[in-house]
């Protein structure tokens, strides 16, 4: 019945707001300007306790779409699981998706901020910020640009763009990602030094755990036997006994209080009960 | 799982039942108890010795956007910018998701505020350093190496890159508190930090700091779902014990789309 | 001099990927120059990659193409959401921020019943195992005294780390303490399980890294190191 409901209100939509070309198109988006201007300087007139409720009331509305397409019962349709909603789930994605990416300018005034003041006032570390400045509108306008197909142009486009994709972040990304071997190293030794019971513990299981998984280290219990008692006493099998059965179910019991808590978070955030300074800020 | 079942649905709303109804109940004025978190208790001495240091502080949410766990993390963190602000340290916030950078903003003027010092706020010490992981790992690792942090506090959502900010801030001899519901980064934030906070002491850490009674209520309501849990998980090992698989617990609690 | 650069794309291209290696190993050493060029390039790439990306992947072809080619004019709607966040600049208008930042924060609580759902279902139905040895008995396999005692095991750790795990209870029972202390111990061993599994990982990441300047760029100069 809901599924029917929901169907002939899209359909309703469908037929009472056509898409549109040309002149009637922008009359449309200047009427909504026009509108959303209207709307703006009447929300300014709301006092505090209803700007707190209007905040509410779109939270809660927005969470609700989530919380009724998880919970309502679905239909296996073409072999997928549906209900009512589920056709609204992609739109609805990519609806908010939009509405994050439009704050990316939030990020590039920050770093233009910071950047440019110590540029233009030709502050310690002025280079750096025209090294960020250079590297960021070199890789956002060879990114952006587009080509002709077979034009020599696109082609010179094409290198730049490898190059400073390929050659540069990428490289620069590999290299930072690759660097955590010589941190955990660092870390781990440190931990190895700590006088401390649980981080012995921790290292120990690390180490077996490290040891079953190289050559190495299989190398020196292969003289047990594979089979009988004495086999589980193998580092290989030891290693898989940490983390089979005893990695497993410790993070299992973290995984459902992490669940729980989670779900109690989330809970207070959708229903407005909230509380900490974001939301005990007067507005 | 992409929806849900009944056996689902009803698990999850007597949770949430019961965690509405404990933060209800504590709000009237009930105030429960809550056990002691150690590695919180060292928030405080860490904001103190960047104070003794005259060195700003380090406060990482993570690389989370508007979402759920960030916010619980900012949270934390908006406690600790309130002691910064009680001692004049200076904080400095990167973030990886320009649109947080609002809510940040928001929570650290309003931490700021309650102390009666928001002239102290700068809002610039909150800044966005790039939404790519191990862009920002960089941006923050040169950050802690050239301000000299005195101390780190690593709250939020962390991946591989949590290792290269807790050892850079290792190695200049910061102070670091750090908690993360990401698991599988917790071991490296033992092995680098002075203080962890493991598993949902991530969710239960403002409830323990601040003791309001909305957050402290909801804490029990937390609990009352683990140990609900746990006894399902008790019962179905015994019923399978003595019943076999094929009983009526283990069929209940098979998903629906398993069964399908 | 861009057709210079076209031309030797290849070996310019290497040759960036060197210099940007080598720049970001030094801060190993300290904290220094070099690091501190190729890290504002970084960061420089990183935001001028993440600006084409949210044009050509989103604002493009689900904003600017849906509304101006296609005609979808709602699609409008989300501009207003979006720009309300900038308002957080201003005095006046900042709390209207908050109307997109509920958005967007209502959403991510919405989807939390489903991440919930995934973080304990699944698991609590396989923790259904038997703890005395049994036959094999319709698709559940024999289980032996040794696989028993796992179960049993695996149902322990699960107890003990709950809890410790539980806050709001008041512990004067040993057994429920000592319970609780044994929690905390068998976390530390399943820490150390994922460090120890994690190591080789990112070993090969540095490898993989070595292999590039050693083989791919070395190579080009000494034959042999190919």
């Amino acid at each position: 019945m809901l599924r029917n409901m929901v169907d002939e209100i899209a359909a309703w939509f469908a037929r009472s707001f056509p898409p549109q070309k040309g002149l009637t198109l922008w009359l449309i988006l200047m009427g909504l300007i026009v509108a959303y201007v209207v709307i703006f300087f009447g929300l300014q007139l709301l006092k505090p306790r209803a700007r707190k409720s209007l905040i509410a009331v779109v939270t809660f509305l927005a969470g609700l779409f989530y919380a009724l397409e998880f919970f309502l019962p679905t239909e296996l349709i073409d072999g997928k699981e549906t209900n009512a909603l589920t056709r609204f789930l992609v739109p609805m994605s990519e609806f908010a998706q939009i509405v994050a990416v439009l704050a990316l300018g939030l990020g590039i005034y920050s770093l233009t901020m910071i950047h440019g003041k110590t540029l233009l006032r030709f502050r310690t570390g002025w280079f750096y910020s025209l090294t960020f400045f250079t590297f960021m509108i070199l890789m956002a306008t060879f990114g952006i640009m587009v080509e002709e197909p077979f034009s020599r142009e696109a082609q010179i486009n094409r290198d730049i763009r490898s190059i400073l994709f390929v050659g540069g972040l990428q490289a620069l990304e590999g290299t930072m990602f690759s660097i955590i071997a010589f941190y955990i190293v660092s870390a781990a030794y440190r931990a190895f030094r700590v006088r401390n019971a649980e981080a012995s513990l921790l290292m120990a299981a690390a180490f077996i755990v490290m040891l079953g998984q190289v050559y190495a280290g299989q190398f020196l219990t292969n003289w047990l036997p594979t089979e009988g008692a004495l086999s589980n006493l193998r580092i290989e099998t030891m290693s898989d006994w940490l983390l089979t059965r005893i990695n497993a179910p410790a993070v299992r019991a973290v995984g459902f209080g992490l669940g729980v808590g989670l779900l109690a978070t989330a809970l207070r955030i959708w229903l407005s009960l909230e509380r900490g300074s974001y939301f005990d800020r007067e507005v | 799982m992409e929806h849900s079942d009944p056996v689902n649905s009803t698990l999850t709303f007597i949770i949430c039942a019961a965690i509405l109804t404990m933060i209800f109940r504590s709000r009237r004025g009930k105030q429960p108890f809550i056990r002691r978190i150690p590695g919180l208790n060292a928030i405080d001495d860490a904001v103190g010795r960047a104070t003794e240091m005259g060195r700003p502080m380090l406060l990482q949410p993570g690389l989370g956007g508007i979402d759920v766990i960030t916010l619980q993390a900012l949270a934390i963190l908006a406690y600790v910018a309130r002691a910064a602000a009680r001692f004049g340290n200076r904080i400095i916030m990167p973030v990886a998701d320009a649109s947080f950078i609002p809510v940040a903003e928001e929570a650290i003027r309003e931490s700021y505020n309650l102390e009666g010092r928001v002239e102290s706020f700068r809002a610039e010490d909150i800044m966005f350093l790039s939404d790519r992981q191990f862009a920002f790992a960089a941006g923050v690792a040169g950050l802690i190496n050239r301000e000299k942090v005195a101390t780190a506090f690593l709250f939020g959502l962390f991946f591989a890159e949590s290792l290269i900010m807790a050892e850079n801030a290792n190695q200049i001899g910061a102070i670091q508190v750090a908690g993360t519901p990401s698991t599988t980064q917790i071991p490296f934030l033992i092995a680098a930090c002075d203080y962890v906070i493991i598993g949902d002491e991530f969710y239960a850490a403002t409830a323990f700091l601040t003791r309001e009674p909305t957050l402290v209520g909801s804490l029990v309501g937390q609990d009352i779902g683990k140990a609900v849990i746990l006894l399902i998980c008790i019962l179905g090992v015994l019923i399978t014990t003595i019943m076999g698989p094929d009983n009526f617990l283990m069929n209940w609690f098979t998903p629906l789309w398993w069964k399908r | 001099m861009l057709d210079f650069i076209s031309a030797n794309a290849g070996a310019i291209q290497m040759w960036v990927a060197v210099a940007c290696t080598l720049g970001i190993y030094s801060i190993l050493y300290k904290e220094n120059k070099i690091y501190r060029f190729f890290e504002h390039a970084f960061i420089g790439l990183a935001m001028g990659w993440t600006i084409r990306t949210a044009w050509v992947d989103v604002l493009y072809p689900n904003f600017y193409q849906r509304i101006f080619h296609e005609g979808r004019w709602w699609w409008i709607l989300a501009l207003p959401l979006g720009l309300m966040l900038y308002l957080i600049y201003s005095r006046k208008y900042n709390w209207m921020a908050r109307i997109s930042i509920g958005f967007l924060l209502g959403l991510s609580a919405g989807q939390t019943f489903q991440s919930f759902a995934g973080l304990y279902y699944k698991q609590i139905v396989t923790t259904f195992k038997p703890i005395v040895p049994q036959a094999a008995e319709g698709s559940m396999k024999a289980v032996t005294l040794s696989g028993a005692i796992n179960n049993l095991i695996f149902l322990a750790i699960i107890i003990c780390v709950m809890t410790y795990f539980f806050f709001s209870f008041e512990v004067k029972s040993k057994v429920v303490q000592k319970t609780a202390n044994t929690g905390r111990w068998v976390l530390m061993i399943a820490f150390g399980a994922i460090f120890g599994s994690t190591i080789m990982a990112r070993m090969a990441l540095f490898i993989s890294r070595m292999d590039f300047l050693i083989k791919q760029f070395g190579g080009t100069f000494v034959p042999w190191l190919k």
